[in-house]
């Protein structure tokens, strides 16, 4: 450190030990601000997380490993960088440390501003921030969800490993609203929300972009949405029609001369081999599990080939006696995608902010802070060459 | 009517750096002062520009700040450019910067106003962008922006200085006079771009669900930041301040652009094409 420094003039502590100079150094602070910003450059340009995966697969073992060591794949939560952030943090305690006793003598003295009281404010807010940070890493949830209108959901997952997370309560998407300007441009994107607690519903909210909303500390944003389609099927049994509405992989029953089947949809088409609309079921019975094509038009399709229940059984819509199915008919319907996060640490890292804006406008209390420290104000019209050495 | 104002702005700008610079060569210092008086008109009729484009927003029914997308956002920048030019010029007068900052507004207000890659028609707000921190956000960035852009054309006329650091002979201010002049301009930038990194996370943390997410806007921004916290720290620490100073304002104005620019060919949520 220069003996020009600051810190040496406000402290006039000559004994000082070598770990205590080094981590209060002013220049240990350019020098970790500017590997930080050059590995970071590393981190928008090397592909991060899922597409490091991507990646990483075209890569040999050896270049692999080494990514792997030094954590490229996932920089920004690498050790290594979290140990410059963390040194960052300590080389910034030791510079206030440094300057507390100073600044102790001229509390509560109109000096404190000429002391350095706007550096304590500024700096102890990026600690404050940081420790936001680390709030958020260390007890902050980050899950996602999608429910298909009409639905319920007591589950999230995780974004990191796509674990199940459960809510404690329970979530209903009544209606997804998706509106257009005349241009077509998105205007709105809208969920509407009940959510159940026992399932009794205790609330009732829209979420849009930009105005989540919150139900037992766990917040919901919206964040994607896609349309699906919903199968309506008829099943006929002798003179009796059961009306269902499934989408894909969504199962129902089928009980009636003393058989038990599971039907599953397994998907639904909107042409399917170039024959319209169909669905394909799976049927569990407890003789084994048959395939069931159902189509939308098939009368079509017999005019052309009267044999095709002989040749393919599965596209026969009486293939499961005695019931008969009908695709009555495909319906568009939305899947809303939320995102759903708890995050502890953002409410101390907003304080942290606001303490480090309150410290800079109190820089501009301080005219001694402009030009050189130990030099004085600057004088008007003539800076000082306190800017220079 | 907005874009006829905006685009005839950058003729402006042109005429009053072509006025200084004849007044530099000639050696008649009276231009160089009506340069500045017709860069002041220039930015009033910028001014009227902006104000009349959010007039006209609202008359379409969709009415929001002129700050939604990369036309406007060129524009703004100039403007912010040409802010703290006027400034710096009228209150401090270090009578340098006019053929630096008028020709830096001149190239991104000309580029938004004709190059036929910019749409400069006003468009309402997609969902993302329908939010109160979008007028702070952009604003405090900008502001920031703007002041580092300054400090940077007194970086690199402290670079050119090296050698003759006391002489005021050539018209340029003497080197520690330009380093203090550098150091106030990132000071009053590094405020507003600091807040501009906050509100830019605390809209995240509405619309997103997480206040930082290392996007690539965002983490050029917290480079640009590291940069610039740098370069004030610098003052403490270098043995050559005034050139390490220069050259961290000079590098911080690249990161500025590639914060700004260079991302949208990085995969991010912020992108403007």
């Amino acid at each position: 450190m220069s003996d020009h420094s600051p810190e040496t003039a406000a402290s006039g502590n000559k004994k000082r030990t070598l770990p205590d100079r080094l981590l209060s150094s002013p220049r240990l602070t350019v020098g970790l601000l500017l590997v930080l910003a050059a590995a970071s450059i590393v981190g928008t340009v090397f592909p991060q997380g899922e597409q490091a995966r991507h990646f990483l697969s075209r890569l040999g073992p050896g270049t692999v490993s080494f990514i792997g060591l030094l954590q490229l794949d996932d920089l920004f939560h690498a050790t290594w960088y979290m140990f410059l952030g963390g040194l960052l943090a300590l080389n910034l305690l030791f510079c206030l440390y440094r300057r507390w006793p100073s600044l102790r003598k001229t509390l509560p003295a109109r000096a404190v501003f000429s002391r350095g009281l706007h550096r304590f404010v500024v700096h102890g807010g990026v600690l404050i921030i940081l420790a936001g940070a680390a709030l958020s890493h260390l007890f902050g949830i980050e899950a996602y969800t999608e429910i298909p209108v009409g639905e319920k959901i007591e589950q999230a997952f995780l974004r990191k490993d796509d674990r199940p997370l459960d809510l404690g309560f329970q979530v209903r998407c009544d209606a997804f609203h998706f509106e257009r300007y005349e241009s077509g441009m998105p205007k709105e994107y809208r969920s509407e929300l009940t959510f159940f607690r026992d399932s009794s519903p205790v609330h009732e909210a829209p979420v849009r972009v930009n105005q989540p909303v919150s139900f037992e500390g766990i917040t919901f944003y919206q964040s994607d949405f896609r349309k699906i389609l919903k199968a309506r099927l008829a099943v006929r049994n002798g003179g009796e029609t059961r009306e269902v509405e499934r989408l894909e992989g969504q199962a129902f029953d089928l009980t009636g001369n003393g058989m038990n089947l599971s039907v599953l949809v397994v998907s639904i088409m909107e042409n399917f081999m170039t024959m319209g609309p169909a669905v394909k079921l799976l049927v569990r019975s407890p003789e084994g599990c048959r395939d069931l094509y159902v189509f939308r038009n098939i009368d079509r399709f017999l005019e052309k080939i009267p044999d095709l229940y002989e040749r393919y059984p599965p596209f026969d819509p009486g293939n499961i006696a005695p019931w008969r199915f009908e695709l009555a008919g495909l319906e568009e319907t939305y899947v809303t995608g939320l995102m759903v996060n708890r995050d502890p640490g953002a409410p101390v890292a907003a304080g942290g902010a606001a303490v480090l804006m309150a410290g800079m406008l109190l820089t501009y209390f301080n005219r001694k802070n402009e030009g050189n420290d130990r030099r004085g104000p600057a004088k008007k019209n003539r800076p000082t060459r306190g800017g220079g050495p | 009517m907005n874009t006829t104002l905006l685009s005839g702005t950058p003729f402006v700008y042109l005429g009053a750096f072509l006025i200084d610079l004849t007044g530099r060569v000639t050696g008649k210092t009276a231009l160089s002062r009506t340069a500045k008086t017709v860069a002041a008109a220039g930015f009033c009729l910028h001014t009227a520009g902006l104000a009349l484009r959010w007039v006209e927003s609202y008359q379409l029914g969709f009415g929001h700040a002129p700050l939604s997308n990369f036309y406007e956002s060129l524009i703004f920048f100039s403007w912010a450019i040409l802010l703290a030019y006027l400034i710096l010029e009228f209150w401090k007068k270090p009578g340098i910067l006019s053929p630096f900052a008028l020709p830096a507004a001149f190239l991104l207000i000309a580029y938004a106003s004709y190059s036929p890659d910019v749409d400069s028609r006003i468009r309402p707000l997609i969902p993302a962008l329908q939010s109160n921190w979008l007028v702070t956000h952009v604003i405090t960035c900008f502001l920031g922006y703007g002041a580092f852009v300054i400090a940077s054309i007194f970086g690199l006329l402290c670079l050119l200085k090296e050698n003759d650091p006391l002489s005021a002979r050539d018209g340029i201010p003497e080197r520690d006079s330009l380093s203090l002049y550098l150091y106030r301009s990132v000071a009053v930038g590094y405020v507003f771009f600091t807040l501009g990194i906050i509100t830019g996370s605390v809209w995240a943390h509405s619309a997103w669900g997480s206040w930082w997410s290392w996007d690539p806007k965002e983490t050029w921004a917290l480079i640009t930041w590291f940069i610039y916290t740098a370069l004030l720290h610098y003052r403490l620490a270098g043995k050559n301040r005034a050139k390490g100073m220069a050259i961290l304002a000079l590098v911080g104005l690249a990161s500025v652009f590639f914060t700004y620019l260079g991302v949208n060919y990085l995969p991010g949520l912020h992108s403007y094409l």
